[in-house]
């Protein structure tokens, strides 16, 4: 079992070491990641918006919706955790 | 765990120097997110990890009055508030859900005449949002997780 | 110069992860992933992605910490395997 557990590390490991081979180098404008919306965002960032981090304008208004969700999900998960904490709480009392 | 806040030097470097210096940090991370990195997740997480410091290693419970745990809860939800809020004011104003620049900020406009623009007003308030849910929610969650084991003092 | 560093970098990056899966004691893991968290959070800042590497750094290596050491404390501490 643990020998299967290292085999298939090890066979894991060296797909995803070849699969990096083809990976583009870092900061190539021509990879494909750089070459659909981005340019567009960082030309258009200045006169739509009027703040100078893309990032931040990208997060908080091209994709403010995204963020919303994000937060709606931080907020639902520790409301989740807080109902799991306040109940093993009661529980220990009791017991 | 009953003599942890009897060192003078950790107390000192943490009350007079570690404490403040993550709190401004986070705040100048919420205030200057639009023109250098950082934003609103990230100084939520600075302020509640400062907040969280304060609370394992100082004896005080300033924090703990001041932050209690119904007021932490209020922040988080006033937090989600502000952003969902927001886009609400931007669809009575006549725009789209959270398309910001068709709220009227002249008002704000005339209290500070800083030279705003509208979207960035907008956006400033909903990473003031941001920051107050994920401060509130993380500063809970910890809160609960670290509570002493005392039978006495787990009362909500 | 920078590639030298980057390299130490994600040796340790590889060292810590196996660390924290190679203890026993689950403080010891907790705090190996910590460590995790701020070497990534370092070399995501290297690259030049300063926003993931803020939040890395302060909810991973930070508020994480923080809150696996509190799950740890309301349950036993080793690892059973």
């Amino acid at each position: 079992m643990r020998a299967l557990g290292i085999m298939l590390a090890v066979a894991t490991t060296a797909l995803f070491v070849a699969a990096s081979w083809d990976l583009p180098d870092r900061g190539d404008p021509h990879a494909p990641a750089n070459v659909g919306v981005g340019p567009e965002y960082i030309e258009r960032t200045e006169e739509d918006i009027g703040i100078e981090n893309v990032v931040s304008a990208v997060l908080a208004d091209y994709r403010s919706y995204d963020t919303l969700g994000e937060t709606f999900v931080i907020f639902t998960a520790g409301v989740a955790v807080l109902f799991v904490l306040i109940r093993r709480g009661r529980d220990d009392r009791q017991a | 765990m009953t003599d942890r806040h009897d060192s003078v030097l950790l107390h000192f470097v943490v009350r007079a120097v570690m404490v403040p210096a993550i709190l401004l940090f986070g705040l100048y991370v919420l205030v200057h997110g639009d023109a250098s990195p950082g934003g609103g997740f990230q100084a939520g997480a600075i302020l509640a990890g400062g907040l969280i410091l304060s609370r394992l290693s100082l004896s005080g419970d300033e924090g703990r009055r001041l932050f209690s745990r119904p007021r932490l809860v209020m922040i988080a939800v006033l937090g989600m508030f502000l952003y969902a809020g927001t886009g609400v004011a931007a669809m009575l104003a006549g725009g789209d859900y959270l398309d910001y620049g068709v709220i009227a900020f002249e008002s704000i406009d005339r209290i500070l005449p800083i030279g705003l623009g509208r979207r960035e007003i907008g956006i400033f308030i909903i990473e003031v949002g941001v920051t107050l849910a994920v401060f509130g929610t993380l500063a809970l969650v910890v809160d609960y997780l670290t509570e002493p084991h005392d039978p006495e003092e787990t009362e909500g | 110069m920078v590639w030298e560093l980057e390299l130490a970098l994600y040796g340790l990056l590889v060292l810590t992860s196996v660390i924290a899966l190679w203890v026993r004691d689950l403080l010891a893991a907790v705090a190996s992933l910590t460590v995790y968290s701020f070497i990534a959070g370092t070399l995501m800042a290297l690259m030049g992605a300063v926003d993931v590497a803020l939040t890395e750094i302060a909810l991973g290596a930070g508020v994480t910490g923080v809150m696996l050491i509190g799950g740890i404390s309301l349950m036993r501490r080793r690892s059973s395997d």
